[in-house]
This record gives structure tokens, C-alpha cells and sequence, in this order.
């Protein structure tokens, strides 16, 4: 899944730097052989075959597959460092360089994944999510003008 | 500690300046605060960097500058649980619930809370633990304060307790959260500095060599290698498992610190504004476990013990140390500084403890359960003032009979409330559609109760090292209840919601709630103008 992102972002700057005209900021890719189920969005293109429920239900699918996973890593990666310091003082208590021993380079591994984490999650939501937001922002809008 | 005059004249100086400089923000804040969303939420109109800068104010707390510090000091590994427990608690905020909050809310988290649910019992039950969890906020900062002031100054405790009070009372009553927000900005900048000051002082002794300074702490905390490792202060191996579990899934159910995503204008500026947060405090967070170690290695376990027996004068104690040593200018000058400033970061997290409590009861209780939401505007923000009045000397009158009890203890207990109550109920409103009013009450109600339950008969109020019945051994052995009430929270919160009815008001406004804090569209704009 990460892998697929990470390509689908490279592609998207790819097309980007090669001078299109299309400002295209972010790229939706389903899970199938070939490129058939790919759907580029772009900025700048009138995307009417996206309904405002689509990009509400795309943000939330998008959301579900990176941020969530990405909580859960590193909550799982706090809790395994406590049940290292409460019951593995062996392990922990190994000195790597002169005094600095495990269990300070664990604390401050704590540190160094919310660093991580945060500016990870800060780049993807700005490419993936914030246009997505703004959109479905657009068409609610549009939809409740009409509505009335 | 301080026993020079010239100590005393110094660090009342410093104590002034900040004074006056925080009434004169109030002062100018006055005219910006006269709406409810100017006294509540600063208008919205406060920018991602303001707003990171404000809470990083929060997080450095009392308990936090001399708290981690002097517990690093005395028990060396074991403090550190605090540091990095605040700040991986920033990763669920950051990822989950600050973009939703601040695009589905108004004013406190109950409004997220509420969205999709019956709103007055859900209200209630929520407007119940936030308020504890404030008063335990409160007394943390306010017992903090005694604690320094009779290190720091020549005046009692109770003096200060009431001093701290009502300068705080003042400064909420007339600038609102503006002026709560500027003078907690300008205290985190003076914290940060201080912090850095110090930690660079004491690295250039140790000619930068972290190695260096570990390995001086060890051998002059008379402790050894074991001083670097976990288990000194954490001699209930469950007791570190479970203080850790309520500081990181605490933190996004704090309603002072969740309160101050509504002051931004949209989620984009709510994520900026935690990730100003994980740097500053991240930074900020590492430097005070150096400082820890400092001290043991400086100043000594013997001195740091013979001035508070919490080890809560390290901090001060290291800066005289590093600015020459008792008697010296630089020494003096230094620890009345850091004195001074630290009495400042306690009255400015007071201030926004306490706007947060007013708004839970002006706002959450007067004007959505007992009006219905039929108040106006003036009425909330007269509500909210009494509430501030009340809730002021309702914490000064608690923390003059609660000086004896531990700071850090309150604050972990805190942050369980937290965890156990509202981090179900924001979790399942945003993610499980089935989730029902009876659900929600459940969770609070038994995340708050199994909480404070299992303190009320656990080893800090019960047995030898408890408050009463010394002869009696605790019920159960956890310090913190964090690792039974989190799980029964969100238990009660699942239980409730599957043994009664489909609530089709529930399910059909989860679809509404999902639009709403996905993409921000109908959350409250900021104020235009002031």
C-alpha cells in the first residue's frame, strides 16, 4: 500500500517537472492489473465525474489507509518499549556507547518517531488530502445553493 | 534555598516584570474579547504558530520544568517516562483527532462529543470529567506553586496559593482567551529560552559529551549503572506500563489543550499547530531529562533532597549551580531567572486551566443542557465569568487542603481520566457508526468513576504511603489506574451502545459528522472582525 503511494507521488511530481499543462496534484490508484483503474484528478481540470459523496468517501478511504496505520505503528512501538523497560531490564540495561545504554536510546527513539511521524503525515496530507478537502468543500457548497 | 536578600530582590523583580507585562497584555486584550467566541476561542483568528506556541505554553507546566527534572534527579531513568509519554501522546492528536475536532466543534470537545447524540445527557456526562480532570490540573499547578514559592521567596504557601489564584481569576475575567493565549506565548518563549540557556551551560561542562554527563550522574547519584536504567522509581513493574498508557492516550482527551484547536481558523492551521507543538516540546522535552541528569551530577542527591523532598528544587538548584554557585552574582542572578519564570508558567497554565473549566460550565452546562441552547450570547459570556469566579476559589480552597499531595501523581491521574472517559467516546463518534447516547454516557461515566475509584483505594490514598487508614494494605497496587479504566472506558462505551436500541438520529448524522470533520465543510468560520 505504501509502496503504491509512494509511486503514485513520484509519478504525480513526475508529471509535474515534464511540463504538462494539467496542474496535477495528486493521482487516485485502484488496486488492479495494468493502468486501467487509474484516475488522475488534476487542479485544474473540471472533474465532474467525481461527486462531492466521492471525494468524502476517498478522503476517509485515504485517511483509513495512512493515518491510521501510521498511529497504530507507532502506538504499537511505544507500548513494545514499555514492556521492554518494565520487563526486559537485561536488554535495556545493555550499554551501546560508554553510559548511553538501551533504554536512553529507546526514550529517545520516542522522540525521533513523532518527529517522523508528524512531518511524514504533515507532506502526505498536504498533497493527498488538502485538495481532496477543498473540492468536496467546493461541490457541498455548490449542492446546497442548488438544493435551496 | 535562596537565603540571600539580594536573592529575594532579584527574583521578586523578575516576578514583577512578568506581572506587569501579563496585565498589560490583558489590558490590551480586553477590547478583543467581548463576543463569547473572543473570550472562549479568541475569535478563531489566532494563527497555526500562535496557537502551537500557546499549548507548547500549557505543556510547560510546573510539573513538567521542575517535576521531570527533579525526578530524573533523584530517580534518574524512571523520570524520563513523563517526557516522552507527553510528546507520542502528540501523535494521536495530530493524526486523528485535531482536524476532526476543529472542524466539527464550537467551542469544547463535548461539542464533538455531541454531534452525532442526544446532547444534554452526553453534555452532562462529559461537562462532569472534564471538569475533574481541570480541578486535578488545577490543584497540580496550584500545590507546584506553594511548593516553589516557599523555596524561591520569602512569603507561606498559602500566601502564594492565593496570590497565583487571584491573578489568574483577573487575568481570564477580563482578557478572555485572548489575552490567556499572549501571555502563555510570551511565557513559552521565556521557558524555552531558559531551557535552552541552562541545558547549554551545562553541556559546555561537559565539554558537550552527553556520555560525560550520563556517566557523572551515575556514579554521583551513588547508584551506579542502575541509575541509567528503569526501575528505581517504578518499583511496580505494571505501575510504568500503566502511567504510560494514560500519557499517551490521554493527551487528545485533555479539554484545556483540545479547547485550543477551535482558536485557529481552519484544520490545516490545527495540523500546523500541533506540529509546531511536537517540535517545540519535543525539544523542550529532551532538554529538561539532560537537565535531570545535570542536577544529579552537579548538584547532588543529598542537596537536592534537603531542599524539597520531591526532588522538585533540581531545576532551580542546577541553575544556581551552573551560574556560579550559592553566593556568587551569576548564581543568584541565574536561579532567580529560572525562579521567577517558572512561577510565570504556573500562572499562565492556571489561566487556561481555568478558562477551560468556565467554558465547560457556561457553555457545556448553562447554556446547552439547562438553556438547551436557547441562551444568548451576553448570558454565556456573564455564565462563563461567574464560572471563572467559582472555579478559581473552588481550586484555591481544594489546593490549600491538598498541599501535601504529589504534583506529578495528580497530573498522571489527569491525564487517566482522560485516556478512560473521552478518548472512547472521540474515537468511536468519529469511526463506529452504530455508537449510541447510551454508549457515550456509559464510557464517561465508568472512565471517569473506575478512575478516580481505583485511586480513592489504590496505594496514594490508602496504606503506609497514603493520605488515611496507614495500617490497611491498598485494595489494588497501581499508583496510576490507567491500564484497568482505559480498557473499561471504551468497554462500557461498546457494551452500552450493542445491549440497546439502533439510535437512527445516531447513524443518520454519523454520515453528517463524517462529511463535516473530513472536510471541514460547515465548521464554524472565524470572527471577521473584533
Amino acid at each position: 500500500m505504501d509502496i503504491s503511494r509512494a509511486a503514485i507521488g513520484r509519478e504525480s511530481r513526475r508529471k509535474k517537472s515534464a511540463g504538462r499543462q494539467l496542474d496535477c496534484t495528486l493521482a487516485i490508484s485502484e488496486p488492479g492489473p495494468g493502468a486501467a483503474g487509474t484516475l488522475v484528478l488534476c487542479a485544474n481540470a473540471p472533474t465532474g465525474s467525481l461527486s462531492a459523496e466521492d471525494l468524502v468517501r476517498e478522503i476517509a478511504r485515504r485517511r483509513h489507509a495512512v493515518a491510521h496505520p501510521l498511529f497504530l505503528g507507532s502506538f504499537f512501538f511505544f507500548c513494545m518499549t514499555l514492556v521492554a523497560f518494565a520487563y526486559l531490564p537485561g536488554l535495556v540495561g545493555t550499554k551501546i556507547i560508554g553510559a548511553i545504554n538501551v533504554a536512553y536510546l529507546l526514550a529517545l527513539a520516542q522522540f525521533v518517531v513523532t518527529f517522523v511521524v508528524a512531518g511524514v503525515y504533515a507532506r502526505w496530507a498536504r498533497t493527498a488530502i488538502d485538495p481532496l478537502t477543498a473540492q468536496a468543500r467546493l461541490r457541498l457548497g455548490n449542492l446546497a445553493r442548488e438544493g435551496r | 534555598m535562596i537565603t540571600s536578600a539580594n536573592g529575594h530582590l532579584l527574583t521578586t523583580l523578575f516576578f514583577m516584570a512578568f506581572i506587569a507585562l501579563s496585565l498589560a497584555l490583558t489590558f490590551w486584550a480586553k477590547r478583543r474579547a467581548k463576543s463569547a467566541s473572543g473570550f472562549f476561542v479568541a475569535g478563531r483568528r489566532l494563527r497555526g504558530w500562535q496557537n502551537g506556541i500557546a499549548i507548547s505554553g500549557d505543556y510547560m507546566s510546573a510539573a513538567s520544568f521542575l517535576g521531570i527534572a527533579g525526578l530524573v534527579s533523584l530517580f534518574g531513568f524512571d523520570g524520563l517516562m513523563y517526557s516522552f509519554g507527553f510528546i507520542v501522546g502528540w501523535i494521536a492528536i495530530v493524526l486523528l483527532v485535531a482536524e476532526p475536532l476543529r472542524n466539527s466543534g464550537k467551542y469544547t470537545i463535548s461539542d464533538l462529543m455531541a454531534f452525532r447524540l442526544r446532547a444534554r445527557p452526553v453534555r452532562a456526562a462529559a461537562a462532569a470529567s472534564s471538569i475533574t480532570i481541570g480541578l486535578l490540573y488545577l490543584l497540580a499547578q496550584l500545590v507546584g506553586a506553594a511548593a516553589i514559592a516557599t523555596l524561591l521567596l520569602p512569603i507561606a504557601p498559602n500566601t502564594a496559593i492565593v496570590i497565583v489564584g487571584v491573578l489568574m481569576v483577573v487575568y481570564v475575567l477580563f482578557g478572555g482567551m485572548v489575552a490567556t493565549t499572549y501571555v502563555q506565548i510570551v511565557k513559552a518563549i521565556l521557558v524555552f529560552g531558559t531551557t535552552i540557556l541552562l541545558s547549554l551551560l551545562l553541556l559546555q561542562r561537559f565539554d558537550f559529551s552527553l556520555n560525560h554527563l550520563l556517566e557523572q550522574a551515575a556514579s554521583a547519584s551513588g547508584k551506579g549503572d542502575a541509575f541509567l536504567r528503569p526501575g528505581l522509581f517504578f518499583t511496580n513493574k505494571l505501575d510504568l506500563v500503566s502511567l504510560g498508557l494514560a500519557l499517551v492516550l490521554g493527551t487528545a482527551g485533555l479539554p484545556h489543550i483540545m479547547m485550543r484547536f477551535y482558536t485557529v481558523p481552519d484544520a490545516q492551521q490545527a495540523r500546523a499547530s500541533a506540529n509546531w507543538v511536537i517540535g517545540i516540546v519535543g525539544t523542550y522535552l529532551v532538554m529538561t531529562t539532560i537537565l535531570g541528569f545535570g542536577a544529579a551530577a552537579l548538584v547532588g542527591h543529598d542537596h537536592i533532597v534537603a531542599a524539597n523532598r520531591a526532588g522538585n528544587s533540581a531545576a532551580p538548584l542546577l541553575a544556581l549551580a551552573l551560574g556560579g554557585g550559592q553566593g556568587t552574582l551569576g548564581g543568584e542572578m541565574l536561579v532567580s531567572f529560572v525562579s521567577a519564570v517558572t512561577f510565570a508558567t504556573i500562572l499562565a497554565v492556571v489561566a487556561g486551566l481555568i478558562i477551560a473549566a468556565s467554558s465547560n460550565i457556561a457553555y457545556d452546562l448553562y447554556s446547552q443542557v439547562i438553556r438547551r441552547g436557547g441562551s444568548d450570547e451576553r448570558s454565556e459570556i456573564r455564565v462563563a465569568k461567574i464560572a471563572t469566579l467559582l472555579v478559581g476559589v473552588a481550586a484555591i480552597v481544594l489546593a490549600l487542603m491538598a498541599k501535601s499531595l504529589n504534583v506529578a501523581f495528580l497530573v498522571g491521574l489527569a491525564f487517566a481520566v482522560a485516556a478512560s472517559a473521552h478518548l472512547p467516546v472521540i474515537l468511536f463518534s468519529l469511526f463506529w457508526k452504530r455508537f449510541n447516547t447510551i454508549g457515550a454516557v456509559s464510557s464517561l461515566l465508568v472512565g471517569l468513576c473506575s478512575a478516580v475509584g481505583l485511586v480513592l483505594v489504590g496505594p496514594a490514598v490508602i496504606g503506609s504511603k497514603g493520605l488515611i487508614l496507614h495500617a490497611v494494605e491498598p485494595l489494588v497496587r497501581l499508583t496510576n489506574p490507567g491500564i484497568i479504566s482505559i480498557p473499561l472506558g471504551f468497554f462500557a462505551g461498546w457494551l452500552g451502545t450493542v445491549l440497546t436500541a439502533k439510535e437512527t438520529k445516531s447513524e443518520e448524522r454519523f454520515q453528517e459528522l463524517q462529511i463535516r470533520a473530513l472536510t471541514g465543510y460547515g465548521a464554524e468560520a472565524s470572527e471577521t472582525t473584533h
